[in-house]
């Protein structure tokens, strides 16, 4: 199996012989989810002293002896809060493949480093790991750690051979298997892609690529201001002058130069397919 | 291209995620036996399908549309076994005890640390006390005689009991899971809990030695440090692996063998945290209790010969089965 990796994703060869995509989970995120479980840590602890201790209600020492109910309630207590703290990661990571509250909530999921779902041991070895990534303070061997490690690791997910991966919300492409922002754009235009997309570096098509395939994720609020940007660089590149057209242009020529450079005009390479009736319109071969 | 063989796709596409919908919510145990069928055959179709669309360069979310299933699905479909009691009760039957014959290396290691530290602590304490103090406080020695004096150690009530032990356990819970953890740091970590958790307990047996009362105390620490002071060890043993598997990777590369080192210390620390429970209740139950040094060092030795008989039972076995003895763990090293 090969695992292959460039910034913020990583390939997995399945058995299948398909590779599968993974965006790796971010610091941000992984704080959020962090945070959210350490919140849920945090209320199961209170409301169990707060059940215990309406349970119990009276002091453990009594002049001269320790009343021994309450003695077993707190060794209840001092038991449970230490399953709380070490057993809570654990507990739902195993049972819920490799989610935590928190994970779930910001669609984070713990994976093996072949994308494999995880068991017992990975996350046992992941969150006793922990005790070392949380140093000093809130996490700083961790988030150093991480930021250094290509695959966004800390020692716990090195230590585990885990990582942290973000679960694509899935949504159904529309009926006709059609982008729908795709519009035909003028003979002209597809000339120049096909002429200059060469002059590109391999920076800036891995940034137009890597802008497509979060576009989804961004939103247009925040998507297309940058595909607006990236046209009128690419635009510029190419010769041609930079006014802006209309947003469906401007993402399908986006589109377009991805795919001239991924497959070449006269290669025989099955690329974007016009059919006849609408040009520009892509449609399954 | 026809639409019909478009509409089975989109058809076969939805049955997909909702069977993968089916298991996030329920497991795949609540899944019918039919259904768990068609999981797996649909999840190798559509793979096909993601195979087939990343060649053919189709629709850039229709790719990332079926990516996204195929991840959800090879997650559910690939996942290790299950562990179930037989895998428990298994791992205290036989392969704890093995895990730790095949990792004698470093649990030594772990253990010639801690007990050096003991004894340059009790030394220096008996013999050298200025020196000692620069060391390790002696405060902490004087405060555990204090209370030895003053007689609040076997002063607490039974009903106390509970309360001492589940404490006692979860503290030394923490401190097997950060010599395990420290491990990470080239096991320089490690070497520090076991050294100080070493020097302590040279340095107050010293104290009680200076007072004419070292039986005193080693009957009423002994009881339950028998397998509480190996349970550290082996936790720090874990630790060491761990700094080994990354230390010296062998064949494998360096993260593969710092991952396959980490998943047989954090087995080790399972059994370990197993020991530590049952030292937390003996020292909580019985070591506080009053009973005479003499009975208490009895029950120390028998706790010192159940648990190393059982931590040697598979060699034993092996010697006995065959002539080749310990050849035949070492053969099972290999094999694995």
């Amino acid at each position: 199996m090969t695992v292959m990796n460039e910034d913020g994703h990583m390939e997995v060869l399945a058995p299948e012989n398909v590779s599968i995509e993974y965006d790796l989970a971010g610091l941000g995120s992984r704080f959020v989810a962090c945070f959210l479980d350490t919140l849920i840590q945090t209320a199961l602890l209170v409301s169990g002293i707060i059940v215990l201790a309406v349970a119990t209600d009276g002091p453990l020492l009594e002049p001269g002896s320790i009343n021994p109910f309450r003695s077993i309630a707190g060794a209840v207590m001092v038991l449970y809060s230490s399953v709380v703290l070490l057993g809570y990661h654990i507990f739902f990571e195993t049972l819920w493949n490799g989610q935590s509250p928190g994970k779930r909530w910001t669609k984070l999921r713990v994976r093996k480093d072949g994308g494999y779902g995880i068991g017992f041991t990975e996350s046992a070895i992941r969150n006793l790991l922990r005790l070392v990534d949380f140093l000093p303070y809130l996490y700083g061997v961790g988030a150093v750690v991480m930021l250094f490690s290509k695959r966004g690791k800390r020692l716990g997910d090195y230590a585990a051979g885990t990582v942290v991966v973000k679960e694509r919300a899935a949504r159904m492409p529309d009926d006709r298997f059609r982008s729908p922002i795709v519009e035909k754009l003028d003979d002209e235009t597809v000339r120049r892609i096909e002429a200059y997309v060469s002059r590109l570096t391999r920076q800036e098509l891995s940034t137009i690529r890597e802008f497509l395939r979060r576009r989804e994720e961004l939103g247009s609020y925040r998507a297309d201001p940058m595909a607006a940007k990236l046209y009128v660089h690419v635009a510029g590149r190419m010769g041609m002058d930079d006014s802006l057209p209309g947003r469906g242009q401007v993402y399908t020529f986006l589109y377009r130069v991805v795919d001239a450079h991924d497959h070449p005009a006269g290669t025989g390479e099955p690329g974007l397919m016009e059919n006849g009736q609408g040009r520009g319109v892509w449609t399954l071969k | 291209m026809g639409g019909c063989r478009n509409e089975s796709k989109r058809n076969r596409w939805n049955r997909f995620r909702d069977l993968l919908d089916a298991v996030q919510r329920g497991g795949l145990k609540r899944l019918k036996r039919s259904d768990l069928r068609e999981l797996s055959r649909l999840y190798r179709i559509v793979a096909s399908d993601l195979a087939r669309a990343r060649t053919q360069g189709t629709d850039p979310d229709e790719i990332e549309y079926l990516n996204g299933l195929v991840a959800r699905g090879h997650s559910i479909v690939y996942v290790p076994p299950i562990s179930g009691w037989h895998r428990i009760t298994g791992f205290f039957t036989g392969e704890f005890a093995r895990l730790i014959l095949q990792n004698r290396a470093p649990l030594a290691a772990a253990a010639l640390v801690f007990l050096s530290c003991a004894a340059a602590g009790y030394l220096t304490a008996r013999y050298a006390p200025t020196m000692a103090d620069s060391i390790f406080p002696r405060v902490i020695g004087e405060q555990v005689y204090q209370r030895f004096q003053d007689n609040t150690w076997f002063n607490d009530p039974l009903s106390a009991r509970p309360l001492i032990s589940s404490a006692i356990f979860t503290n030394n819970l923490r401190v097997a899971a950060m010599a395990f953890a420290f491990g990470i740091t080239l096991g320089l970590g490690t070497i520090y809990v076991l050294a100080t958790n070493g020097l302590m307990l040279g340095s107050v047996a010293a104290h009680f030695a200076l007072r004419g009362h070292a039986l005193d105390f080693w009957a009423t620490v002994l009881p339950h440090g028998v397998i509480e002071l190996s349970a550290i060890c082996l936790a720090g043993g874990a630790g060491l692996l761990l700094a080994k598997g990354f230390l010296l990777p062998g064949d494998y590369r360096r993260l593969d063998s710092l991952a396959a080192a980490a998943r047989k210390s954090a087995r080790l620390v399972m059994g370990v945290a197993v020991l530590l429970l049952i030292a937390g209740l003996i020292e909580g139950f019985y070591s506080t209790a009053r009973v005479a040094n003499s009975s208490r060092l009895v029950f120390s030795a028998a706790t010192g010969v159940l648990l190393y008989g059982y931590i040697l039972w598979p060699l034993l076995r092996d010697r006995m089965n065959s002539h080749s003895g310990p050849a035949a763990i070492r053969g099972r090293k290999r094999g694995q």
